[in-house]
């Protein structure tokens, strides 16, 4: 049996390094969901307290956003840019 | 303007402005800022579209039953990331089109956000000079 190539090795690596960083895309997710949810109750219990909280959540959601994008970004640059190629 | 669509526009307004700065600076310093330039727009404005697509999401999703609400949220959410991924595929692969600037563009409302508590901060501290120095 042949052994594998270095080339191949960091290639097969970098594709599992990219799949485990866009795993980071999940929580933020979840946390949108949860946060909305509360702002719902929110909204039901006091209805004029409505643009308050929605407003208060798109800032708090687009921030949320981003640290799922980190893991995508970082998965991006190891299919597309390969760094580690370099190292060889 | 309500107070949503009053946030969404000033956040807006705010990233545009940002974003011609750069630009400015981009053309500046740098001696062919085309690709850095494309890549920057391209990332601003799909931030821009995501970020008004979640807010249009989240006043929908308030109105809705409790139950159905974290689904709603969840997959839209998967479906701003995909176009992200698309986005920053694009950007990796197309060779006019900077990966740099189209990061930076990506988080260009994340930056505004977040500065805009500081932005507000020395705003008051300058306020705060100007009203002690006139009490003097």
């Amino acid at each position: 049996m042949e052994g594998i190539t270095s080339e191949a090795f960091i290639l097969g690596c970098s594709a599992i390094g990219a799949g485990l960083a866009a795993i980071a895309g999940i929580g933020p997710g979840i946390g949108q969901g949860y946060a909305a949810g509360k702002a719902a109750e929110g909204v039901g219990r006091q209805p004029e307290a409505q643009g308050d909280i929605i407003r208060t959540m798109i800032l708090g959601q687009a921030v949320a956003e981003t640290t799922g994008i980190y893991g995508l970004v970082i998965a991006i640059i190891l299919l597309f840019v390969r760094p580690l190629m370099g190292a060889l | 303007m309500s107070l949503v669509g009053n946030t969404q526009y000033k956040v807006t307004k705010r990233v545009v402005i940002f974003a011609l700065l750069i630009i400015g600076i981009l053309f500046l310093f740098f001696p062919n800022p085309k690709t850095y330039v494309n890549g920057l727009i391209f990332g601003t404005i799909i931030n821009l579209l995501n970020f008004r697509l979640m807010s249009l999401t989240i006043k929908k999703s308030v109105k809705m039953p409790q139950s159905k609400i974290m689904p709603y949220i969840i997959a839209n959410y998967f479906a701003r990331y995909i176009i992200y991924g698309i986005v920053l595929g694009i950007a990796a692969v197309a060779d006019y089109i900077s990966l740099t600037t189209t990061i930076l563009g990506v988080f260009m409302v994340k930056i505004i956000i977040l500065s805009d508590t500081f932005y507000d901060i020395i705003l008051r501290s300058s306020k705060n000079r100007k009203k002690s120095k006139e009490g003097r």
